[in-house]
């Protein structure tokens, strides 16, 4: 298993690795470009997690590009940067199992979830109406 | 807004009148623990005597047995068929102690003690006694602790541990006996019994019923129905407590737990209004049994067969997931769908169109919170379900127990109006027993019912009440009573003429002087554990509401009773609550809520005594707690109430009606010289009262709410009295 992880991991990395021109240029290609990358592991990593029991691939895509756009007013590039950089480590801890399933689960499919509930509210809720709806009061 | 700030003005201006009334604290009525407890006022110093135990002299008041005496030095005596709420048998002989002087051991739960006694609980007499009664116990109870109910809390058992023998001389074979039907209740393993007699004693004695006896004589002796018929008492159930054996047992728990794997909960009961305390016992998530607890002013230590065995209720039909009807009939939803679907249907709506009916669990947390959305709705058809929605809350006085329960005890004559308290309250009812026991003299009116004591029945209707008005002999006799009650029923609220009946009740009452300086005998039962909370809180119809359209949106707060016309056939129906029954199966939007062993929420019984219940069980799937349903409603519909906690709502209980600061006591309300019913005269021309006989309101004890009907121990509960049916009983009169 570890020694076949070694190879697994090495050829995961080599997916996850940009190529070596598209390093430079505009942030917006980058972004780009990095969001490819993702969508590329998720077929493997819905298959390894076993996620195909509660999500599709276009809707985990879906999710994905929903935690991307949450960014879609950063323009600063340095900053751009870091997020890809933070985007990249998480893929990998991904890609290499350092995640475990219900992380994917809380972080790729329910988080995007609350997400888009709070986004289809007109008005922000109470921290009661909050804590009703996800079942946290005594 | 208007409506609103009228209500509000309504709200403060009932806050006002009732401040005087609920800021007397008066204290509570000495409680009378048991039958012997005197009228009388405590025994004076000089009736004390003193004897010794085991070298250290007490002093216990003259006429106490030697075991009163043992437990004065603090010495705990074992028995078995010893109960203080009993008649002593003194046949088990398991309280043999020593004394000085005397030839043999003798029993001390039947030895008066005497002055100068010297009493010794710790010599190797008394060692070599309890050995050897327990020998003898044994003989006979055969040694199957591993598969008998009782294991783990059976006196016999962990007596047997301490006091008995470590080695059995007993080689010959042990009798058997035939086990007794008694019904789906009470499950029997006649072998295990030791025939200390105290099921009989509480049969005859507490339950009033003559079903359980013993037959044969010495080895042969055995305890059982003579014929077989199950228990006609609604107290049945208590048997199994008393029982210090696994000769009876419940059934329905028969072989489901172990009592060390149980979590126990000190709750209250809500299947009738006077709130007995309980304790639910669970596993994991689910009740497994419910016992009572004691409690002298309440329920002494009795409960009623349906608040012991209903419990399987709570497993079924269950309502857990938020519903909405879409295309294809109710669908699951999203609490957030639901609450927006609900707010929608109550927003489109004038407030005078919208209709609030709670049922008969609702808690007064729900019923506050809900009044005060409705308010802020501009909306003021508020109705308890199943009659009598419109009687005035005004004055406390007019619609408690102002005896209070316990208080009742010293009644020497009870009139008993459209009431049958064998099916409206059972463990009221073996109270009024007790005092029909202690001497005192019980009429009746209305329908005749088998109360399991004999009253004299003075007629069925108005006319018999018009007959006392006028001087028959029982208005004499309440006249010169010492402490005369009157009970009035909750049949009697639901009637068309109840203002006209009332009216000459009250005359009655005025007449008969049974409200004195000191001593106020008006008496109301109810037979739902919400409706006085409901009273006290103003949950009712405003002055308005008569002149309302017919509803179009209709808010069941757990009403499954509710009256056909109070829900048009085009309104739109929201039920909240914790069962699928009659209201859940015309709603249009479902709200799960949670049962009383699933929240803590304050109930407040007959008497006026505000009573909390605890969470025993987690709540079922996505259901919430009713008040904050409401509480996150009214956010959505842009009004939000002003409470976030429990604690602030509870807060707001107790402004609105401050008697509900102060749990587990009961404030007894203030009579205003009966200034309230003078109303009823103005009142009583629009109905005149009618011949049709005073009933009872319960008619079938064991299903009265959507917890019993749901509960398969009820059913065959009811199904077992229709099969043997017992001569007399009341319980399936029309
Ligand atoms: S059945 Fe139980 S309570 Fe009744 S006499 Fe036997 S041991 Fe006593
Ligand atoms: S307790 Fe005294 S004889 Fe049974």
């Amino acid at each position: 298993m570890v020694r076949g992880s070694a190879s697994l991991s090495a050829q995961i990395g080599r997916l996850a690795t940009p190529q070596a021109e598209l390093l430079g240029g505009p942030f917006e290609k980058k972004v780009q470009d990095f969001f490819r990358e993702v969508s590329r592991l998720l077929p493997w990593t819905i298959k390894n997690y076993k996620l195909d029991e509660i999500v599709t691939l276009g809707e985990l895509r879906r999710n994905v590009s929903l935690l991307f756009r949450q960014h879609a007013n950063v323009t600063d590039p340095k900053v751009v940067d870091i997020l890809i950089y933070k985007g990249r480590e998480e893929l990998e801890s991904v890609a290499l199992q350092h995640k475990q399933r219900h992380h994917l689960i809380g972080q790729f499919i329910v988080a995007p979830q609350k997400l888009r509930e709070q986004m289809a509210r007109k008005r922000p809720i109470s921290e009661f109406l909050e804590n009703f709806y996800t079942n946290r009061l005594p | 807004m208007v409506l609103r700030r009228l209500s509000d003005a309504a709200q403060s201006l009932r806050a006002a009148r009732l401040a005087p009334v609920s800021s007397t604290v008066f204290a509570e009525r000495p409680l009378h623990t048991s039958s012997s407890a005197s009228q009388q006022p405590a025994a004076a110093p000089s009736n004390d005597i003193e004897v010794t135990v085991n070298g250290n002299s007490v002093s216990i008041p003259k006429g106490s047995t030697v075991m009163a005496a043992c437990s004065a030095a603090g010495i705990d005596i074992p028995r078995f068929c010893y109960h203080q709420r009993l008649s002593i048998a003194g046949n088990c002989r398991m309280c043999l102690v020593e004394v000085e002087r005397s030839p043999k051991p003798v029993a001390s739960c039947a030895m008066p003690a005497a002055p100068g006694m010297n009493i010794k609980t710790d010599t190797p007499l008394v060692k070599k006694a309890r050995e050897g009664v327990m020998e003898f116990l044994l003989i006979n109870h055969p040694l199957d602790c591993p598969i008998c109910d009782q294991g783990g809390e059976c006196d016999l058992q962990d007596q047997s541990m301490h006091f008995g023998s470590d080695r059995g001389r007993f080689t010959e074979l042990k009798r058997s006996v035939h086990d007794k039907n008694l019904g789906p209740l009470v499950k029997t393993v006649m072998t295990r019994c030791i025939h200390c007699t105290r099921c009989v004693r509480f049969a005859t004695e507490v339950a009033g019923v003559q079903d359980l006896g013993m037959t044969g004589r010495g080895n042969a002796s055995e305890i059982g129905t003579y014929v077989e018929k199950m228990m006609s008492s609604e107290l049945s159930g208590n048997v199994i407590d008393l029982c210090p054996v696994g000769a009876l047992t419940s059934k329905p728990y028969a072989f489901t737990a172990r009592n060390w794997e149980l979590r126990s909960t000190e709750t209250v009961d809500v299947s009738d209004a006077l709130g007995s305390n309980i304790r639910v016992d669970a596993r994991g998530h689910e009740v497994m049994r419910i016992v009572p607890v004691q409690n002298d002013a309440v329920n002494e230590e009795w409960i009623s067969d349906k608040a012991r065995f209903q419990y399987d209720g709570l497993k079924r039909q269950r309502l857990n997931v938020p519903l909405v009807l879409g295309k294809e009939g109710l669908e699951s939803a999203q609490w957030e769908e639901a609450i927006k679907a609900t707010a929608e249907a109550l927003g489109k709506v004038k407030g005078n169109e919208i209709s609030f009916i709670a049922g008969k669990l609702a808690d007064a947390e729900t019923l506050i919170a809900a009044k005060d959305l409705a308010n802020r709705l501009g909306c003021g058809n508020l109705k308890v379900e199943s009659g009598f929605p419109d009687l005035d809350a005004d004055v406390r006085s007019n619609y408690l127990a102002n005896t209070t329960i316990s208080g009742v005890e010293l009644a020497d004559v009870i009139l008993l109006i459209g009431t049958n308290p064998r099916t409206e309250a059972p463990v009221f009812n073996a109270r009024l027993r007790k005092v029909f026991m202690e001497g005192a003299h019980l009429a009746s009116i209305g329908e005749e019912y088998d109360l399991t004591y004999p009253t004299e029945h003075l007629g069925e209707g108005a006319e018999a009440l018009t007959k006392v008005l006028k001087g028959a002999p029982i208005l004499k006799r309440l006249q010169e009573a010492k402490y005369p009650a009157i009970i009035v029923g909750p049949g009697l609220l639901n009637r068309l003429d109840r203002a006209a009946v009332l009216q000459q009740v009250h005359e009655l009452v005025e007449k008969a002087n049974v409200v004195r300086d000191d001593w106020n005998g008006y008496n109301v039962l109810h037979d739902s554990a919400s409706r006085v909370a409901a009273l006290d809180l103003g949950f009712l119809p405003s002055a308005r509401a008569s002149s309302a359209p017919a509803p179009k949106v209709v808010y069941l707060l757990g009403s499954d009773d509710y009256s056909e016309e109070d829900v048009p056939k085009d309104a739109f129906v929201i039920y909240q609550g914790h069962h699928g029954d009659r209201g859940a199966e015309r709603a249009d939007i479902i709200l799960p809520g949670s049962a009383y062993t699933e929240k803590s929420a304050t109930f407040v019984n007959f008497e006026g005594r505000p009573q909390r219940t605890k969470a025993a069980v987690p709540r079922v799937g996505d259901a919430r707690e009713d008040w904050t349903i409401i509480r996150a409603l009214s956010e959505i519909l842009g009004k939000p109430l002003p409470y976030d906690s429990k604690k602030e709502l509870r807060q707001r209980l107790a402004d609105v009606a401050p008697h509900f600061s102060a749990t587990d006591t009961v404030q007894l309300p203030m009579w205003l010289n009966g200034e309230y019913f003078k109303a009823f005269k103005d009142r009583s021309g629009k109905v005149a009262a009618q011949s049709e006989p005073f009933r009872s309101s319960v008619a079938n004890f064991f299903q009265t709410d959507v917890i019993s009907r749901t509960s398969i121990n009820m059913a065959k509960a009811v199904q077992a009295r229709a099969v043997m049916p017992h001569e007399g009983s009341s319980l399936h009169q029309p």
